[in-house]
């Protein structure tokens, strides 16, 4: 019996992956852990890496999220924001949502291992603003195709730099480290207006936005 | 990464975006009444003055500027009336673009909202830049009611085109006017119009006191039209991409036009 079992927990430990009992340093002792052990290690890796604070940027005065950084040295970044538009001169204030991608190639010490310089940060997303005077598509009451844009979404892109402060393990608190950045981002419908209209200018076309980036993971 | 910040900081006064959509205005507002009470001061107690009718100038901003420019090169005209889509998406920006190249105007003008000027948040920023959405001044003895008839961007929530403001200008004719124009961005059986008030509308305007014509742009082309098989003539005036503008002579006994190339 008892070389049964011994036979049974040598074949198990071979189906389960040598990397997970590797990094948990748990037995494992059926198929079940095993499991268990992949599902939360699969949703662990959901969890956002980051949280995100910006201001400006066609995506609403100010705008908070949360993302994930990953790939080659974590160059590559996917956000989730929502913005506030203040009500200004408008009826009232509004909400919007931003997906959007970030990809920073490089980074370079400057003075200290502690701080770096990234000389390039490439944006590219979509938002969507909420409220009933905006629509997707052409609603019902219009001929067909009579608006060839939509008015509730709106692609954005910019390009900045961006100033990083790793924080040393015994000086951590909540954060791992802190980035500062500003974009110059601009959107599908200035691009239009900018197109073929010298009257229109680079700075008409592209707006300042600056952020931060505060990792936790 | 000091160079493009200062460069953003200093060549242009929106230096932040908020959204597209959000009304941000800073700069001249109220235009119309002003330069309506401007346009009444420099016509009064005339019988014949000229106006440049232009329309359509949504995203054509270099054509735009060239029209400011040919119109400023003439000493003939009184002032400018402006057809409306001065915007494409009704985006806050391109109303501040427009109205500061508009601007550049040595003459007086004022502006009736197009349908796309309506779009998203357009309505508010419109009604905060120009003004009311429905309005009517005087040049000379002529009365000018400019009026939106957006009916298909406003899904019946409001009158439009406003038969009650009609009206109301009707029964409040004043004195010194004994003529009317009404302007427009469109005309009845154009896409954004109410048609099932086409004829009603048509019956309330000749009610106005000797209606001269209508004018609207909308259609991107110089037309003359007489929809309801009477004295009432239609004219619209095409886009400035096609560089090109009407002017209309008024007279003590009547009018003329021309269309003007640039």
């Amino acid at each position: 019996m008892r070389q049964y079992i011994t036979k049974l927990l040598a074949v198990l430990l071979l189906l389960v992956p040598a990397k997970l009992s590797a990094q948990n340093d748990t037995v494992i002792f059926n198929h079940y852990d095993a499991r268990v052990a992949r599902y939360q290690q699969r949703y662990a890796a959901m969890i956002p890496k980051y949280v995100k604070l910006q201001f400006a940027g066609s995506i609403g005065m100010f705008s908070a999220g949360l993302g994930w950084d990953y790939g080659k040295n974590r160059r590559w970044e996917t956000d989730v924001l929502i913005g506030f538009v203040p009500r200004l001169e408008s009826n009232r204030a509004k909400l919007t949502f931003t997906a959007r991608e970030c990809f920073v190639p490089w980074d370079f010490p400057i003075g200290s291992s502690w701080v770096s310089f990234s000389p390039l940060r490439a944006t590219a997303g979509i938002n969507a603003i909420i409220g009933h005077e905006f629509w997707t598509s052409n609603p019902e009451r219009y001929p067909e195709g009579y608006y060839f844009f939509s008015t509730k979404f709106h692609f954005i892109a910019g390009f900045g730099q961006q100033l990083n402060l790793n924080i040393s393990y015994d000086r951590r608190r909540p954060w791992k480290s802190v980035s500062v950045y500003y974009n110059l981002t601009t959107n599908d419908k200035y691009v239009l207006s900018g197109f073929s209209n010298k009257e229109v200018g680079f700075f008409d076309v592209f707006h300042l936005d600056i952020g931060m980036k505060l990792q936790i993971l | 990464m000091a160079l493009p910040l200062a460069l953003a900081l200093t060549s242009c006064e929106e230096v932040f975006d908020y959204h597209p959509y959000c009304v941000k205005v800073t700069g001249r507002t109220g235009i119309n009444a002003s330069n309506a009470a401007e346009i009444a001061r420099i016509t009064a107690g005339r019988r014949s003055f000229r106006f440049a009718f232009v329309s359509d100038t949504q995203r054509w901003y270099d054509e735009t500027e060239a029209f400011v420019a040919d119109v400023n090169r003439r000493a003939d005209i009184d002032f400018v009336v402006h057809g409306g889509d001065l915007t494409d998406f009704g985006v806050n920006d391109e109303f501040i673009w427009q109205r500061d190249i508009l601007e550049g105007l040595r003459v007086p003008y004022v502006a009736v909202i197009g349908n796309h000027d309506c779009l998203g948040t357009g309505r508010q920023t419109f009604s905060k830049v120009w003004g009311p959405l429905n309005y009517s001044f005087s040049a000379g003895d002529v009365r000018f009611i400019c009026l939106n008839t957006n009916a298909l961007e406003f899904n019946y929530s409001v009158p439009v085109p406003d038969m009650a403001f009609i009206k109301d200008e009707q029964t409040h004719f004043p004195d010194s006017c004994n003529r009317t124009i009404v302007v427009a961005h469109c005309m009845p059986y154009d896409d954004p119009f109410n048609d099932n008030l086409a004829e009603y509308y048509n019956y309330r305007i000749l009610s106005l006191p000797g209606l001269m014509f209508h004018i609207s742009g909308h259609v991107h082309s110089m037309e003359v039209r007489h929809p309801f098989d009477d004295d009432i003539t239609y004219y619209t005036t095409t886009c400035v991409e096609d560089r090109a503008y009407m002017i209309f002579d008024i007279t003590e006994d009547g009018y003329s036009y021309e269309t003007v190339h640039y």
